[in-house]
């Protein structure tokens, strides 16, 4: 007998949807770090005096709270460019990745939490600013493995 | 979309961002956070008790630590220390941060 085994073909995607897909993670991205960087450059003073408070970043406080921001600008203007925007991906994903491991480290270090975000989304709980930076995170992940099969 | 398309719409969505940003935030400029520091069992939209400081003053354990308040036309608080002025001030409703004043 007999048996032919057939290939089961994996998830079809169009390049067109690919090419959405990638274009909607690039301009969420954007309006991501634009929004949180305005809000952090025009609140800088009360950003710091929490940063401040991290024993993580402590005396480092207002390198850290000019810093922030202007890497999510300068993030924001490399995935502007279709050309470069794959390395803005890269850099988001280990941006985000770097804020979750942070986040993550003060809520399970159990060191006293500052009470307030720093303005931004500030209504979020650390947990909530956890999960949500995992989906931004899966949302770089995404689109860099779509766009890498583009090729 | 050609590449210039696309990034002509990347340059409008982070101008918006950043504008809608910054709009939010300057609108907010007559709202402080202001600590309770004599009264952590009074009413949180009750003026009393407050006043002001720059950083964050709070810490774990308790429910009213500090509340939004917008201060209208009152003279921003310039020192810390300052209290909330009695009149022309409005309780910012969900602003209350739990915890209680250094």
């Amino acid at each position: 007998m007999q048996i032919t085994l057939n290939k089961q073909p994996g998830l079809h995607i169009s390049a067109k949807t690919r090419e959405i897909i990638v274009d909607i993670t690039v301009y969420l991205f954007i309006i991501l770090f634009m929004y949180t960087a305005a809000s952090k450059i025009l609140t800088v003073k009360a950003f710091a005096s929490t940063l401040a408070k991290s024993p993580l970043i402590g005396s480092y406080n207002m390198i850290v709270a000019y810093a922030v921001p202007i890497i999510e600008i300068i993030i924001s203007i490399v995935l502007i460019f279709p050309l470069v925007r794959k390395v803005g991906l890269y850099a988001s994903l280990l941006l985000m990745t770097a804020f979750t491991a942070y986040l993550s480290y003060m809520v399970l270090s159990g060191s006293k939490l500052p009470c307030h975000c720093g303005g931004v989304i500030s209504t979020m709980t650390w947990q909530q600013h956890i999960w949500f930076n995992l989906g931004f995170v899966a949302l770089a992940i995404i689109g860099l493995t779509i766009s890498r099969k583009k090729k | 979309m050609n590449k210039i398309k696309k990034a002509a719409f990347g340059v409008l969505i982070a101008g918006l961002a950043f504008g809608f940003s910054a709009f939010t935030t300057i609108k907010k400029r007559s709202v402080y956070y202001y600590y309770q520091i004599n009264n952590p069992y009074g009413a949180p939209n009750s003026p009393s008790g407050y006043a002001y400081y720059s950083g964050d003053r709070c810490e774990p354990g308790g429910n009213l630590c500090s509340s939004q308040w917008d201060i209208g036309t009152n003279t921003p608080p310039a020192t810390d220390g300052q209290s909330l002025p009695s009149t022309g001030v409005t309780f910012q409703s969900g602003s209350v941060i739990n915890g209680h004043f250094e």
